[in-house]
């Protein structure tokens, strides 16, 4: 009997011990429902970091297309020419047009009071900045994968201070991980420049496109970003910075030239212009035009914002022909954009018959049109949303080459390399007619693209009534009056913000 | 004189020539001397003091060999008469020791072979033993603050957790049985909060756990705070403590300073309590029975108008309140319920506080076999205890059984097994653990409704109880511990625990309470949770004396492992009355399963101690005269993953016996004296890894970009991974004075802790993506006294004695640090406010100064002309007037908001104690406990509601909310009674949702929560020893009564100022504390 019970005590010791010892493993945490960022990064693997990428994209959408219609209140219908259609009279786009966004945001009939709100944009931001800390620690991922990683992430937290700025001017701008602390809003000039040496560092740490290659091999064109998308957007930036760092605007428009050189002539045939016949194929997303676009795939159930889709905003037949659509924009400035007398296909492939029909008369606008059903909802367009496409960075591209006069000929070539698709004549001016032409074009080839109030504010050209329809004076402007009023969220737990004083 | 203190230097110098060895045997090694040794055999009787009567089964063993070196041999025991004989070397110490009994201590010389031993019957507590982190001491060795309550004075009153019965007797520990829900606890603090964390909103507020750690027979439990920061909201919410009798426990111990908490590493952060339940100890079997009849009483209801009252109260309000008479009109006439009163349906005059509230008898039963000796010992515990609660449709009721076995198969090893089960089971009705809500609201109905009936059984108002909420615990637990004497000295344990709980909750709620009635059908949710752990500790002692110094080091290991999985289901919309899963409404339905939660720690102990004994045996008590015990206990952490955590828990203790010094040898009345320092820092990571890491979610539907499942990070809170651990750091010092023969017994503490880097959620601004982070910025300082004075004033004699306790505790809180270098913090929707250098949890008011008696008392903005107003409101409505309560305006800008609140009063106490009284007079013992809080403010929350109900007279949400108080008492203003009036007009409903006089958060509702309360008098009479002979071979027989609860003092003009939330608001949805009777019966065969 004792030695039995010896033999126990021993037994439990060793045991004891044993377990003591050996357990170092056992000394984890775990819960199935969330992972802890131990697990997630330092034990991860690829599939995760793919599942965490993929997370900037959705919050990117969330900011853009679901929480608000961001794309279409900032840059299709702010100042533009764009009229209710009666009996709805939808107020937005009245008070959208004649920038009266005070109004617009109190009235809040879109959901456009979330425009303004851009916790979104910085949770992109500081994911993207969560991804480039941590992706060191990821055991067994190869070095051109973590670069491509790298480069997501630095592409759009780049992309989501660019929109931001274009909306609100100064923000507040940080590159670490988890920043905590509340910070006053960095000067925009400074904030795009920083913007622009993120993007170019990254790039340059690859010249041969090796790790940030033009197309993503296996994925469609668009859905993630690639070379091209980086350029575009560096191009758009130093297009942007031309206006609010006027000293340096022959700088900028050098390196928009430079960068739409690599992208136009350097892309070894990634992008290309697609017949213009296969509008659809292209507004669809994931063809060889398209650089950088927002994700909708309908059958997995994402559906953007009906109001964020600027088809749903122009497009009636596809729900029944008794409906109206909400907006149109009046024969005026379509008589404008496409002359009835000149030859351009766009015109019958983007519009329907009744595109010069009497104003207060339905007409549509096709351009995006790919209906679709999705949980009992009508969309008009259940295709991704293109933030960036080849035709626009060939235009800025020329756009630069014009400003510049350097080299006109080219210039022209690629305005009519845009034309020359749409099956319009080509033109053959020069100088101020040449950027005239080049304005009207991207006018024309991008509506419908959030690009049109930009244009005008980065061009100068909302000052004058020969361009826009709603001008905003140079006094008003200065005063901040092209800017969005901050949320009032912005301003909790945060007392270096500043408001936009124009709208205050 | 002269001569006395001449007398004293020399001895003075002694002193210091004996610390100056300490210090040289600090550096040299010394070998103590060995004495050659001589048999003698030693014979004698041992004797009861008192009674003369002799002691048979009394342990002779021998405490010192002949050298003076301390050992542990038993020798032998006393048979028949009380003789005994041992052969022992002269020199020898042997101690005569019996339960219930003092030890007597005696050396062994040639000349004397024969003694007479008297024992006294116990009331030396120095040589009980106090277990101080994994080592016994015994009380005069011990440097720690320490408190040890024997559970014989506890028995015979019933109670379903132990923490309820020490109200007042454990100076430092603030218990405040702020709820009477049957099966949960109370709250308990040790010296103070140690957060200021709290969760909820408004009233609803309560304060994060400041629990400590309990440890039930050496295994640390897990407590409901540990895994739920909202304390017990969620989940079962029976307090594990709950599930252990209160009849089988032997004594409590309450670990208050960290020189003692240390050495439970970072869970006993807020101090330790530690229960040791009752082994056997008789050679022949025993069986005890402790059996009750109880009946528990709802406490005095609150005031109410009923029947023809209440509808004259109303109509009279919106005939004279009312935009105008006709509207007024209108409006009687467009409700019913006033109108047409000789409907049978509205003339009633229902008191719903009597549907809910009842009285109830309940009983309780317990059960002990149990016996054996030393070398061999057993217990069996069977229990059932019942507690039906004075709400309609509560209660608890707890079956457990729990068996312990000692066995020492030879002298140097002995194991202890032990296995239990416990099942609670508890229905909360219509509430939660804290409240009852539903309840509140059903009590608080109109009282023109009518009473329960036959063809009012499914009214809204009784939903309350139709509500089926049961909660079931079911616990097994098994452990073994071993203890083994390894050559050279060494101890050897090895602790082995197994812990497995089941807590399921249901709740079935019917349909017609289902608010959206759209969708009909009543829900069934569904919570199930189990949680498991394993708990080994292993760990060797040595001792040894050399010279006048004890060297002790104890080295070991302690692993945790915890595995937690949990589910909920709710089924929404399924035909009435039909339990299960069949017909439910799956777009309304709900489920989720959190699938393992795994959470393991393990810690290395490193405890070295070192003691000085005195040179010479010969001081009172046998106790060492210096004591020093330091000790470091590292601990490997897991908390952080894969970023493992070294916390070091350092400690201190030096104790000075001076009662033992020689220069005070001469003071007779002195039985003892000694002061106590400690010192002593608890670290303890407290944020989980996803506060450090952050969290990802995986797995959430409806998560896909482009048709891919995503993972976004938790943009709730941010990751942060530096979190420094909390440490709370305390300095503790105390006296210990016995006098005149021990009438006096006196413990008083004082004590200075400091808890840094406590955790906090700091809101960020909204640039960053993630709503908080978790800082560890806030500091609280907890300082006070303590003391304690227990009186024997009568000596004991055989008829009669007398014990009392006196015990308070002052503890002031102080922040001294917030987050991001802020003075203050207002939190939780204004109603507590942190402010640097003042107490952590202030009230944060609207500061009332009365009623305006006229409209021209009511000041007016000199800008504008315009009375005061009420901000977020721009109406006419919001000027004050007449009637309106007169809010002190403190930033001058002539709108009353949130900004005019006020830092007024304490919402936590400051002063706690109790007084305790025993008394016995031949065979009947009465104990008398007390218990009182001073000093603490508390909001009447309840009173301002009913006041607030007046703001509905058509009482067209008649269901809930409608009942009225009969006003008539207070003094409010009227046309008529302008002047000096306290309370605002209630009657002025129009303009009450804007005004808002009878907001709870107005100081007009803040009074004093002093009171003093009788928690329990508790009789036991203990039959003769000729009953016993007449009624079988009965060994013992109590016959036992109590009450508790029987009144509190105060000047609270509510109902119960202890029945508070932790915030101290008095909320009409508390469960009120029951008044319990009990008559019992305890016998022992």
């Amino acid at each position: 009997m004792k030695a039995i019970f010896k033999y126990l005590a021993f037994l439990l010791a060793v045991l004891s011990l044993g377990c003591i010892t050996g357990c170092k493993d056992l000394l984890t945490v775990k819960n199935e429902e969330k992972l802890s960022g131990d697990e997630f990064w330092t034990q991860g693997n690829e599939a995760d970091v793919e599942s965490f990428t993929l997370s900037m994209y959705a919050f990117f959408r969330s900011a853009t297309m679901t929480a608000s219609p961001f794309i279409t209140s900032t840059g299709d219908f702010r100042c533009a020419p764009v009229m209710p259609f009666t009996p709805n009279n939808n107020s937005y786009f009245s008070l959208l047009a004649s920038n009266n966004l005070n109004t617009l945001i109190s009235r809040n009939e879109n959901g456009e009071s979330n425009v303004t709100d851009w916790k979104n944009f910085y949770k992109v931001v500081q994911s993207a900045n969560i991804l480039l800390e941590n992706i060191g620690n990821v055991p067994g991922l190869s070095e051109q994968k973590k670069q491509e990683f790298r480069f997501e992430a630095v592409f759009m937290r780049n992309l989501s201070f660019f929109m931001m700025a274009r909306v609100f001017g100064d923000i507040p701008y940080y590159t670490n991980a988890q920043n905590q602390s509340s910070l006053p809003r960095s000067n925009m000039v400074v904030v795009l420049n920083n913007c622009l040496n993120d993007l170019k560092s990254i790039l340059d740490a690859d010249p041969n496109a090796q790790n940030i290659p033009w197309l993503q091999p296996g994925q469609k064109s668009g859905i993630r970003p690639n070379r091209g998308a980086a350029l575009l957007l560096m191009m758009h930036i130093n297009m942007w910075l031309v206006r609010f760092d006027a000293t340096k605007a022959n700088t900028y428009y050098q390196n928009t030239v430079d960068l739409g050189n690599l992208l136009v002539n350097n892309n070894g045939g990634a992008y290309y212009l697609l017949d213009i016949e296969r509008s659809s194929d292209i507004f669809r997303g994931g063809s060889a035009e398209s650089l950088f676009e927002i994700a909708q795939n309908i059958n997995a159930g994402e559906t953007f914002n009906s109001a964020s889709n600027f088809s749903n905003q122009f497009t009636y037949k596809y729900k029944s022909i008794s409906d109206y659509p909400p907006a149109y924009f009046p024969i005026d400035f379509l008589g404008r954009l496409f002359s009835p007398e000149e030859t351009d296909k766009r015109k019958e492939l983007w519009f329907d018959e009744d595109i010069y029909k009497v104003d207060g008369t339905r007409k549509e606008l096709t351009k995006f049109l790919y209906p679709d059903v999705s949980g009992g909802k009508y969309t008009s367009n259940a295709g991704n949303q293109i933030v960036f496409r080849y035709a626009d960075g060939i235009l800025l591209y020329a756009e630069a080459l014009s400003e510049l006069g350097t080299d006109e000929s080219k210039a022209l070539e690629l305005l009519n390399l845009v034309r020359n698709r749409a099956g319009a004549a080509p033109k053959a001016s020069l100088g101020t007619d040449l950027k005239d032409d080049i304005y009207w074009e991207r006018v024309r080839e991008l509506i419908g693209e959030g690009q049109y109030y930009f244009d005008l504010v980065r061009t100068g050209k909302i000052h004058d009534p020969n361009y826009c329809y709603h001008t905003i004076s140079r006094a008003n402007f200065n005063a901040g009056a092209w800017t969005w009023p901050i949320h009032p969220n912005a301003f909790l737990n945060n007392t270096k913000m500043t408001d936009n004083m124009y709208w205050k | 004189m002269k001569q006395a203190k001449s007398n004293y230097k020399p001895k003075y110098f002694e002193m210091k020539r004996i610390l100056h060895y300490i210090l040289s045997l600090f550096f040299v090694f010394c070998i103590g001397l060995q004495a050659m040794a001589q048999d003698i055999t030693v014979k004698g009787v041992v004797l009861n003091k008192d009674t003369k009567d002799s002691l048979n089964g009394v342990n002779i063993s021998i405490v010192r060999d002949a050298s003076g070196k301390a050992v542990n041999i038993a020798g032998t025991a006393t048979g028949n008469k009380g003789a005994f004989s041992i052969k022992v070397p002269v020199g020898t110490t042997l101690r005569a020791s019996s339960v219930g009994f003092e030890s007597h201590t005696f050396k062994v010389d040639a000349s004397n072979s024969f003694k007479t031993i008297l024992l006294t019957e116990r009331k030396n507590e120095l040589e009980e033993t106090v277990v101080v982190g994994i080592t016994k001491k015994t009380v005069a060795d011990n440097t720690a603050s320490v408190v040890l309550i024997d559970a014989k004075d506890l028995v015979a009153t019933p109670a379903a957790s132990v923490m309820d019965l020490l109200q007042g007797r454990v100076a430092g520990m603030n218990i405040q049985l702020n709820n009477g829900t049957p099966g949960m606890q109370g709250t308990y603090t040790i010296r103070g909060i140690s957060d200021i964390g709290v969760s909820g909103k408004g009233g609803d507020v309560y304060l994060n756990s400041s629990n400590p750690l309990f440890v039930v027979d050496g295994i640390p439990q897990q407590d409901v705070g540990e895994f739920n920061p909202q304390g017990l909201l969620d989940g079962s919410g029976i307090s594990p403590i709950s599930m252990v009798p209160v009849e089988d426990i032997e004594n409590i111990q309450v670990l208050k300073d960290a020189q003692a908490t240390a050495q439970y590493g970072s869970r006993g952060a807020y101090g330790v309590i530690i229960i040791t339940t009752k082994k056997g100890n008789s050679p022949t079997p025993k069986i005890e029975y402790t059996g009750r009849a109880k009946v528990s009483t709802p406490p005095r209801l609150r005031d109410v108008m009923v029947g023809m009252n209440e509808r004259n109260s109303r109509i009279y309000q919106l005939l004279n309140n009312d935009t105008s008479i006709y509207h007024g009109y209108w409006d009687i006439h467009k409700n019913a319920i006033l109108s047409d009163s000789l409907n049978p349906y509205y003339n009633n005059n229902t008191d719903w506080q009597n549907v809910f509230f009842r009285t109830t008898s309940n009983q309780d039963h317990n059960v002990r076999f149990s016996g054996g000796d030393k070398s061999f010992n057993y217990k069996v515990n069977g229990n059932y205890y019942q507690e039906k609660g004075i709400i309609k449709n509560t209660g608890f009721d707890r079956y457990g059984i729990t068996m312990l076995m000692e066995y020492q198969p030879f002298e140097k090893f002995r194991i202890m097994a032990q296995a239990g089960s416990t099942l609670g089971n508890s229905n909360k009705g219509s509430g939660n653990a804290l409240g009852q809500s539903g309840v509140a609201g059903g009590a608080n109905a109109s009282s023109l409704l009518p009473p329960p009936s036959l063809y009012t059984t499914t009214n809204d108002v009784l939903g309350a109880l139709g509500i089926d909420n049961r909660s079931t615990s079911l616990g097994y637990n098994a452990n073994i511990q071993t203890t083994y004497n390894l050559p050279y000295n060494i101890n050897w344990y090895n602790t082995f625990a197994y812990n497995y709980t089941t807590e399921d909750q249901e709740i079935k709620t019917p349909g017609n309470l289902i608010l959206n009635r759209q969708r009909s059908g009543s829900s069934l949710q569904s919570y199930g949770s189990n949680y498991s752990q394993i708990y080994i500790k292993s760990f060797a002692s040595y001792n040894r004396d050399v010279s006048i110094l004890n060297l002790g080091l104890t080295v070991g290991a302690e692993l945790d492992m915890r595995r937690s999985t949990s589910n909920n289901i709710t089924l929404a919309g399924l035909p009435n009355g039909v339990w299960g899963p069949i017909g439910q409404d799956a777009s309304i339905s709900s489920g989720g399963t959190e699938v393992s939660t795994r959470n393991n720690t393990m810690a290395i102990i490193l405890a070295p101690s070192f003691s000085v004994k005195d040179l010479k045996n010969s001081i009172k008590g046998g106790a060492d005269r210096y004591i020093f015990n330091p000790s470091i206990r590292p601990e490997l952490n897991s908390a952080y993953g894969s970023k493992l955590k070294i916390t070091i828990n350092p400690s201190f203790g030096f104790k000075w016996n001076f009662y033992a010094e020689p220069f005070l040898k001469d003071l007779d009345f002195l039985n003892y004296g000694a002061i106590r320092t400690t010192w002593g820092r608890v670290v303890k990571y407290r944020a989980s890894i996803y506060d450090v890491w952050g969290a990802y979610l995986p797995n959430i539907t409806g998560n896909t970009y482009n048709g891919q499942a995503y993972t976004p990070v938790d943009f709730g809170a941010m990751p942060k991974p530096d979190l420094k651990p909390v440490a709370s750091t305390t300095w503790n010092l105390g006296l210990d004075l016995a006098m005149f023969d021990r009438v006096i017994n006196f413990t008083g503490d004082a004590y200075y802790r400091q808890v840094d880097n406590q955790l906090s959620d700091i809101d960020l601004a909204d640039h960053n993506g993630f709503n908080t982070v978790r800082t560890t910025d806030v500091s609280l300082v907890n300082y006070g006294l303590e003391m304690s004075l227990g009186v024997t004033p009568f000596k004991q004699s055989k008829d009669f004695s007398m014990t009392t306790n006196f015990v308070l505790s002052i503890n002031k809180d102080v922040l001294t640090k917030l987050p991001n270098d802020v003075r203050q913090i207002i939190s939780n929707d204004n109603t507590v406010v942190n402010r640097l250098g003042g107490n952590a949890l202030s009230h944060f008011l609207y500061v009332n100064r009365g009623v305006y008696a006229n409209d021209s008392d009511v000041p007016v903005d000199p800008a504008t002309g315009k009375r005061l107003r009420v901000g977020g409101d721009n109406t006419d409505q919001a000027y004050f007037k007449a009637g309106d309560p007169i809010f002190v305006d403190l930033n001058g800008d002539y709108i009353i908001d949130e900004k005019d609140q006020a830092i007024v009063g304490n919402s936590q106490p400051r002063m706690t104690g109790g007084i305790n009284m025993n008394l016995r007079y031949k065979a009947l013992t009465v104990n008398i406990n007390t218990s009182f809080t001073l000093r603490r403010d508390i909001i009447n929350q309840s009173l301002a509601q009913r006041f607030g109900y007046f703001n509905d007279p058509t009482a067209s949400n008649g269901g809930y909310n409608g009942v009225l108080v009969p006003i008539d008492v207070y003094n409010f203003w009227t046309p008529d009674n302008r002047e000096g009036a306290v309370y605002p007009n209630p009657f002025d409903y129009t303009r009450v949702n804007i005004v808002k006089p009878y907001r709870a958060n107005q100081t007009l509702f803040m009074e004093d929560g002093s009171y003093f309360k009788i928690n329990g008098i508790s009789m036991a009479y203990s039959l003769g020893r000729r009953v016993l002979r007449f009624l079988g071979n009965i060994e013992r027989a109590n016959i036992t009564a109590s009450a508790n609860n029987i009144y509190t003092f105060s000047h609270y003009s509510g109902i119960n100022p202890e029945n508070v939330t932790g915030l101290g608001y008095d909320q009409s949805s508390g469960y009120p504390n029951s008044r319990t009777y009990s008559i019992g019966l305890n016998v022992t065969f």
